[in-house]
């Protein structure tokens, strides 16, 4: 059983691919890692937080990750998305919090108070691997 | 069955990166330009035209393309000093990849760095170069909805070119719905009008790439 995934052209490139399939390779190889470092055998979950500025499609994710993850100690893992708000300042100086769905908010994207589109991104552009449940 | 707290930032790699690369640059004192737009809106050809038209700049380019280095040999015979990159199955540039570029490229007096991204609307919008400007290319013959159906790098660019408007009519584009779009998603946006064929609109985009050079 393979356990991890082979080297790519340096280390410090590891982490710093994006896109579902992608995105999906640096959650897994990460998890890994976590695990392995903690002397886990098999991962059995896997929880996500993802800035709803990423416009990732969940459902691509999901495939993606279950792609990647066959034969390592993550394969079946379940994937748990938490869903991070955007917070934006618009120009008048209010600031949002602004919740949608990953695809469609972006063509939205305004003020709750003023609907002014002038708004400078606070929150909402990260992906943090929070935590996984691993025996 | 235990829980392990991770906590990793999955893309703060390349913002990390992204940062070092701004460093390096404003050691330098030279700014850098990420060009995004989509295949065939006209990225290579308006830095042909800059080459010609903005002598008093030093410049050099990076050009970023899946494969082939028929970009970079363009910008190279316009008399830029050019490094092509190949992305490969990536589809755009990261900070990792123009951190490396830097190396090959003679970045002695250069006042601007051209980053041209590999055509694609969606994924370079996402990734930080170590930029001091990200600018959009949308050409009218990619339908004047292409704005509205590509909103997020709108909402992260300084300026947008609508490039060959000359063709407008022939094609069945508006090119004021573009702007009204453009502006609706990113009312910050500076808007030019060009066509690199005929000359439109390129005086000004000139004057704001020399502005930014020199200022």
């Amino acid at each position: 059983m393979r356990s991890r995934f082979p080297p790519r052209l340096c280390g410090e490139q590891l982490q710093c691919k994006m896109h579902e399939l992608s995105i999906a390779q640096s959650v897994v190889e990460n998890a890994i890692d976590a695990a392995e470092k903690s002397g886990a055998k098999k991962i059995k979950s896997i929880e996500l937080e993802i800035g709803l500025m990423m416009m990732v499609n969940p459902e691509q994710l999901r495939f993606a990750m279950e792609i990647v993850s066959k034969g390592t100690i993550a394969d079946g893992a379940k994937l748990k998305i938490i869903k991070k708000k955007v917070k934006a300042r618009c120009k008048n100086g209010h600031v949002s919090t602004i919740g949608g769905d990953f695809l469609h908010l972006m063509s939205s994207l305004s003020c709750t108070k003023c609907q002014s589109r002038d708004l400078e991104i606070l929150e909402g552009r990260g992906i943090i691997l929070k935590k996984i449940e691993a025996d | 069955m235990h829980i392990i707290n991770v906590n990793r930032d999955i893309i703060g790699i390349n913002r990390k990166i992204a940062e070092r690369n701004r460093k390096f640059l404003d050691e330098r004192g030279i700014r850098a330009v990420n060009i995004m737009g989509a295949i065939g809106s006209g990225k290579t050809i308006m830095i042909e035209e800059l080459a010609e038209k903005l002598k008093d700049v030093r410049m050099a380019a990076i050009a970023g393309d899946v494969i082939s280095d028929a970009d970079a040999r363009r910008i190279k015979k316009a008399g830029i000093e050019t490094i092509g990159v190949n992305t490969g199955t990536e589809c755009h540039l990261d900070a990792h990849l123009i951190d490396h570029a830097f190396g090959k490229l003679n970045l002695g007096g250069v006042e601007l760095l051209l980053i041209e991204n590999v055509g694609n609307l969606v994924c370079p919008t996402d990734f930080d170069l170590g930029e001091h400007r990200k600018i959009v290319i949308v050409s009218v013959t990619e339908g004047d909805d292409t704005v509205e159906k590509h909103p997020a790098i709108f909402v992260y660019c300084d300026l947008c070119i609508i490039n060959k408007v000359d063709i407008a009519d022939a094609v069945g584009a508006d090119v004021e719905k573009m702007v009204a779009d453009a502006r609706r998603i990113n009312p910050r946006l500076r808007i030019i009008k060009t066509s690199m064929k005929t000359g439109d609109g390129l005086d000004e985009l000139v004057k704001w790439f020399k502005e930014l050079a020199k200022g």
